[in-house]
């Protein structure tokens, strides 16, 4: 939040929930019995008490759907299939996911799939005063605190008794604000705010071979035989891929008109580069055939110079999730680690 | 600017063999105003086989007036197997033209030699009769397995009327009768010296297509005999199944294939591979 912002306090967030909700299907974080967090349309709106996890996934499935219907041939012409996306709005995204979002939205901004379901969407941003577990957002420059990325910003105050203070980023965002009638802040709430922002950043750990890892990789400093060591413990499982919210690669697939579909089908899905068959063709010549191959590309394309000339940031946005899943011990933060130590 | 996925329909116009396990195929637009055109030799298209897949293949030759151009596929995998199931007259998907195509700007009035190994023939024939057109006379080198795999047969016979070619054939069966000295035997590789030698001099300027392995052989051959490596080109095949760098799949080193290439200067190729 910036000095000259409008910026607005809340005692309850129930009421802007609603507002949004009679636009948008609202989707915010709830636990499931094994206590996961997913985004969900069937929250009860109090997803920020538990400001310390992260949901599994970003809302990246929302936008970049895991199986997308391209075209349909029907048997004379090919028809585009765009989506038929409708308001959807996240109730709580992190920063992290935000700055992911804003990855993918320039990585697709040609793409009419992902534009017509990411045109109908409404993001609420919240800052995260409190560092998850396995978060390196700030050595990302993507967190803790929101940069905008996003319609509506939300910023828990940990004390007193209107606990949120409330920004629109986009004129979406403030017509929703508009039809509110809130209180303006009070002057004086920066100092608290760039308190609450210092104190999140400064709680965040991210040790010394964390840094040296992402250096190295960012200079290419990794040799070979290192990244054939770590790759042993890539099991392809694809993990990684998936809940990375930068993550985009996908494969095609066409199906014949069957007694189901009248039409021949051609659709997308979520790949992974890390699977060995990933860059194999038809002849058989597979150009990245190791797995150290495979693994040095997933990780130099998050931390490729050219890429962060041309997105403007990192492909990695610091969530820590590939360390959450990744069942090789390979996750981002252990990958530094072992990066750094060799 | 949005990018369509969805291909515009064409119908097989013509199919002939054209060489081992390969067909040479002419596509034509059905519609008159869907067509494809404003295409540079160099460039591909992805072809989709409907309800089975799409595939990237190179323009064999550009889009005449009428949208009708050429291609050259083999047989290697499920989706070109089912091309060749496909009879004249079918409905296939082309989208296109795709990828950055051979440096025109550098080619003009320039001493030119192509070095092609067995399919890579078919992205530079478009390139050869661009040349022509201009009135530059390239010496084209063309490297296959054997003489039943050569490609391209018709266009070599049009060619040969005003260029230098030369087939190189791994088991050195020659491909013309009574025209040994244009009929080598072993790699393209081993014989620049004696090629550039008969031309009495280094060409300035040279394009290549084929195995990556070959492509390099030539790459480092023609640098070791004065070539900068700015001057040489080649073009790389990877698996595709987007063209508009979105899939992922075509990465080579932090570029994508499908829209930074297929052509790639040595230079360029060099400095990614390390």
């Amino acid at each position: 939040m910036k000095a000259n912002e409008e910026v607005y306090q809340l005692s309850s967030l129930d009421g802007l929930k609603r507002a949004i909700a009679q636009q948008y299907t609202v989707y915010e974080v709830t636990e499931d019995s094994s206590e996961t967090l997913h985004w969900s349309d069937d929250g009860d709106g109090q997803s920020f008490r538990e400001q310390t996890k992260l949901p599994l996934t970003s809302p990246k499935a929302w936008l970049f759907a895991e199986k997308e219907l391209l075209y349909i041939f029907d048997g004379q012409r090919f028809v585009e299939t765009l989506p038929e996306a409708s308001p959807q709005a996240f109730w709580g995204v992190r920063a992290c996911d935000l700055a992911a979002i804003a990855y993918t939205d320039q990585f697709f901004a040609d793409d009419p799939y992902y534009k017509q379901r990411r045109e109908k969407t409404f993001l609420v941003g919240v800052d995260c005063i409190i560092p998850c577990k396995n978060g390196f957002c700030s050595l990302t420059q993507s967190g803790p605190f929101v940069d905008g990325y996003c319609d509506l910003v939300i910023h828990p105050v940990e004390n007193g008794n209107k606990p949120w203070l409330l920004r629109a980023v986009t004129e979406k965002g403030q017509e929703i604000l508009n039809s509110l009638g809130l209180d303006k802040v009070p002057s004086g709430w920066q100092d608290n705010y760039l308190q609450a922002k210092e104190k999140a950043t400064q709680a965040m750990l991210i040790e010394d071979n964390v840094r040296a890892g992402v250096e190295l990789i960012v200079h290419d400093s990794v040799s070979d035989q290192t990244w054939e060591k770590i790759a042993v413990q890539c099991t392809a499982c694809t993990g990684c891929t998936s809940v990375c919210p930068t993550c985009s690669c996908y494969v095609t697939e066409s199906q014949p008109a069957s007694e189901e579909n009248a039409s021949a089908t051609h659709v997308r899905y979520w790949d992974s580069c890390l699977l060995e068959g990933f860059q194999k063709e038809a002849s058989g010549h597979n150009p990245t055939a190791e797995a150290g191959q495979r693994v040095k590309r997933f990780w130099r394309h998050k931390f490729g110079e050219r890429y962060k000339s041309e997105m403007g940031r990192w492909g990695c946005v610091g969530c820590g999730r590939c360390d959450d899943v990744c069942v090789g011990v390979i996750g981002a933060r252990s990958l530094f680690k072992r990066v750094s130590d060799s | 600017m949005t990018i369509s996925l969805t291909p515009l329909p064409y119908v097989i116009e013509d199919q002939y063999d054209d060489g081992l396990n390969t067909c040479h195929y002419t596509f034509a637009p059905i519609e008159t105003n869907s067509v494809i055109n404003t295409v540079i030799p160099g460039q591909f298209f992805m072809l989709t086989i409907p309800g089975e897949g799409e595939m990237a293949i190179t323009f064999s030759s550009l889009p005449d007036v009428n949208g009708f151009f050429s291609a050259i596929v083999r047989s290697t995998g499920r989706v070109t197997r089912s091309l060749f199931a496909l009879s004249k007259g079918a409905v296939v998907g082309i989208r296109g033209p795709l990828g950055k195509g051979w440096p025109l700007k550098y080619l003009a009035n320039k001493n030119i030699c192509l070095i092609a190994g067995g399919c890579g023939l078919a992205t530079l024939s478009p390139l050869m009769d661009s040349l022509i057109q201009q009135g530059n006379s390239p010496v084209l080198v063309y490297g296959a397995k054997d003489k039943r795999s050569l490609v391209l047969n018709v266009e070599w016979a049009r060619w040969q009327q005003s260029s230098v070619l030369v087939q190189v054939l791994m088991d050195g069966q020659y491909a013309s009768e009574g025209e040994s000295k244009s009929c080598l035997e072993g790699n393209p590789v081993e014989h620049i010296d004696r090629i550039v030698a008969e031309q009495k001099r280094v060409p300035d300027v040279v394009l290549t297509c084929g195995p990556e392995i070959m492509m390099a052989a030539v790459a480092e051959k023609m640098v070791s005999i004065g070539l900068s490596p700015n001057n040489i080109y080649l073009s790389l095949e990877r698996r595709m199944h987007c063209g508009v760098g979105t899939c992922g799949h075509c990465y080579f080193g932090d570029r994508y294939v499908c829209t930074d290439g297929p052509t790639f200067s040595w230079s360029e190729f060099t400095a990614l591979v390390n």
